[in-house]
């Protein structure tokens, strides 16, 4: 369950699936299975005034086409343990920060 | 062998059940101390381990000090079940220690460690009636396990009870007895008054290491008779009754020439022994060496180094080999250059008889190491569009990747030291680098600048060899020769492994590269492969798994080979640094690097396009 009441709306989240090591599409050949969290949700609730200034100045063509400035994203600020596994050929493998474990806007 | 070691118990532990309601007197079991000779009489004693005060069941028993039976002392009462505490168990444990002296003694703490355990148990019930007796547990008790252990050579005799003392008279009716069999002959049998199992040969181990006997009880009532069986392994414990023997030549000849470094090992000679050498507690077949008439040279240069091992003979009779090599106590000089012969007794100190050595020689050949090219010249070709730290060549002395103890240390020299001015900056196109673990050194290109100036033609140097130690040197001719081909411009250099595809890489100039243009690998397997797609200088030295005297000046070179930093991807790292593998493509922005798989959409002919060559063919 999401914190915040009703009506506050999802912002930013950990949320997790439940993902074989092989859908983790690094190459691994594994049948080994892990819980898989990410952060996602809209950062509107974050913006300064920095973000409406940029965003109006984006909007009006007031900045240089290529040069837009991203907005707030919602991004792990902490990653979950280091996961380590066996792979098909019995070589163990450990992967670092491959998941999240608390989300903010930054 | 007259080695008397004394009384032994074939078995480190006895099991029985006991009830409530035995009278006094009533026999449990019978312990067994094999003996040594004819004339020798076990004296039997419970005793405990430690100086502690014997628990309080100890006096319920009795031991007979001549038959090895224990009984009970008194009838067991439901108070002596619950004088336990915690009395919440229905089986209460009782356990003793038993131990065998060939005279009296008053003494009751037990008088080896191998004092066998008696364990029983004590239920909180009366002993079935015959009528609910299985004739199983009539015949063995249900769950003994521990199997005899006779030592070999020794006095025959009894080693076993094999009548369940404490049920024989459940069932008066039943007549009970034993005897034994197995597949091949075995020096074993039954006393048919006694119903002990008895050996009646010495055993010997370096014929048979144990004995699978099957042990059958008759169980004869007025109407049936009924067999129960059950098998037991005897185990024959080893002793040192074989000498030390040779298995072929007790010579080893021993030539040290390019690996002199201390602690290097040479030569094996192999002593087999029929006996076994435990791990543990080093009692028996004690082996010692020793050098003989070994003058001081040699006992400050050379050792000889033991180590054993196991293996199965022919039937299957394991026996030790003890393994004998020669080891350097200190790095051999490159000069160093004689001939000598060790002679190194071997003595299994644990034989009784007299043969119980082995005379080892070893015939040492110290060879002398020359130093030298095995050309006066070396040429290498350069193109003048070479970057810095672009690999030239690698020189090495002949032989030198098997050098080992000593040192030799590469230098650039310019043959003509009066030479002008702008010949000598010519020169500073071209250094050398060694590792400091390797005996080779490598040219790279140290200024690409030179390299590119018309005047610039004739690149020679001397490279200088010169041992640690002894300070010889030797040198060799360097000839670069460069293509006539324009250098291009200078401009500030990337590292190639920053490319990511094969077009940017093969139109980048790139720091390290020898043609001026990086160097594309395609990799096409699938998941993490050594042959991962890379973008690299000199694909002849990277990546190459292995980061090299020149890759290791400058992060940016070689990073596939040379980083030491975490690596995000699916990847397998190097055994020192660097990557082993990796899935997809791999590039590296200075020291981070990066594998990943790009999913390459190929554009495939839609239905548009096919209509388009249908009608072009």
């Amino acid at each position: 369950k999401v914190r915040g009441g009703p009506g506050r709306g999802q912002g930013c989240t950990l949320k997790q699936i439940h993902l074989n090591v092989t859908d983790l599409g690094l190459g691994y050949r594994s049948s080994e299975e892990m819980i898989f969290r990410y952060c996602s949700g809209p950062c509107r609730k974050s913006q300064t005034n920095y973000d409406k200034i940029l965003y109006n100045l984006a909007n009006n063509r007031k900045l240089p086409p290529k040069d837009t400035p991203s907005q707030a994203c919602c991004r792990p600020t902490a990653f979950d343990d280091d996961l380590s596994f066996l792979d098909d050929n019995l070589v163990y493998h450990t992967v670092r920060k491959h998941s999240a474990r608390k989300c903010g806007c930054v | 062998l007259d080695g008397v070691t004394g009384l032994y118990f074939s078995q480190n532990e006895y099991i029985e059940t006991v009830y409530v309601g035995q009278p006094a007197g009533t026999p449990v079991l019978q312990v067994h101390a094999m003996r040594d000779g004819d004339t020798e009489r076990p004296h039997f004693y419970l005793c405990s381990m430690n100086s502690r005060r014997r628990p309080a069941h100890v006096s319920w028993f009795r031991l007979d000090i001549s038959t090895g039976v224990l009984s009970l002392n008194k009838t067991l009462e439901e108070s002596d079940f619950a004088s336990f505490y915690p009395s919440s168990q229905s089986v209460k444990k009782l356990s003793m220690h038993v131990m065998a002296l060939p005279g009296f003694t008053k003494n009751s703490l037990c008088n080896s460690r191998s004092c066998p355990r008696i364990n029983l148990e004590f239920v909180n019930a009366t002993m079935p009636q015959c009528g609910q007796t299985d004739l199983k547990e009539l015949c063995f008790p249900h769950k003994d396990t521990s199997n005899p252990h006779i030592t070999e050579n020794r006095f025959p005799g009894a080693l076993r009870q094999l009548r369940r003392l404490s049920r024989f008279n459940v069932c008066p009716n039943y007549t009970i007895s034993y005897n034994v069999e197995t597949e091949t002959p075995a020096p074993f049998a039954v006393n048919e008054t006694t119903a002990e199992l008895v050996v009646t040969a010495m055993l010997d181990r370096e014929e048979s290491e144990s004995y699978r006997l099957l042990l059958v009880c008759t169980v004869r009532t007025e109407t049936v008779i009924t067999k129960v069986e059950t098998s037991l392994d005897v185990f024959v414990d080893d002793e040192d009754d074989n000498a030390p023997y040779l298995n072929g030549t007790d010579t080893a000849d021993i030539v040290i020439s390019f690996n002199r470094t201390v602690g290097g090992s040479f030569g094996t000679l192999s002593v087999f022994d029929r006996d076994l050498t435990p791990i543990i507690g080093r009692s028996h077949n004690k082996y010692v060496g020793t050098l003989l008439n070994i003058d001081p040279w040699a006992k400050e240069t050379f050792d000889i180094k033991s180590s054993f091992r196991e293996r199965k003979a022919q039937g299957g009779i394991r026996e030790t080999v003890h393994d004998y090599y020669l080891v350097l106590k200190r790095n051999l000089n490159v000069m160093e250059n004689r001939t000598l012969q060790l002679d190194y007794l071997v003595n299994d100190t644990t034989y009784p008889g007299l043969e119980g050595t082995v005379l080892l020689h070893f015939n040492i050949t110290i060879l002398p190491v020359h130093i030298q090219f095995s050309n006066i010249t070396h040429i290498f070709p350069l193109t003048r569009r070479a970057s810095s730290y672009a690999q030239v060549g690698k020189v090495c002395v002949e032989n030198c990747q098997q050098f080992d103890g000593f040192r030799v240390t590469y230098r650039l020299e310019v043959p003509d030291k009066n030479a002008s001015a702008d010949a000598q900056s010519c020169h500073a196109a071209v250094r050398i680098a060694q590792a400091p673990d390797e005996m080779w050194a490598l040219l790279y290109v140290n200024d690409s600048e030179a390299l590119r100036r018309p005047e610039c033609q004739d690149l020679q140097y001397l490279v200088v060899v010169k041992e640690e130690h002894t300070q010889l040197e030797t040198s060799t001719q360097i000839q670069i020769i460069l293509d006539n081909e324009a250098g291009q411009e200078s401009q500030p250099l990337l590292s190639c492994a920053e490319n990511r595809r094969r077009g940017d890489c093969e139109s980048a100039r790139g720091l390290g590269t020898t043609t001026g243009r990086c160097q594309w690998r395609q990799g096409y397997d699938k998941g993490i492969s050594e042959n991962y797609s890379t973008c690299s200088p000199d694909l002849r030295t990277c990546p190459d798994r292995f980061c090299d005297a020149v890759e290791s000046k400058d992060a940016s070179i070689c990073p596939q080979d040379c980083t030491k930093k975490p690596v995000i991807g699916g990847h397998e790292r190097g055994l020192r640094n660097g990557i082993q593998a990796g899935h997809g493509t791999c590039y590296c922005y200075t020291e981070k690097c990066f594998c990943e798989k790009e999913d390459i959409k190929e554009t495939i002919c839609d239905d548009m396009c096919k209509t388009i060559i249908a009608t072009a063919l």
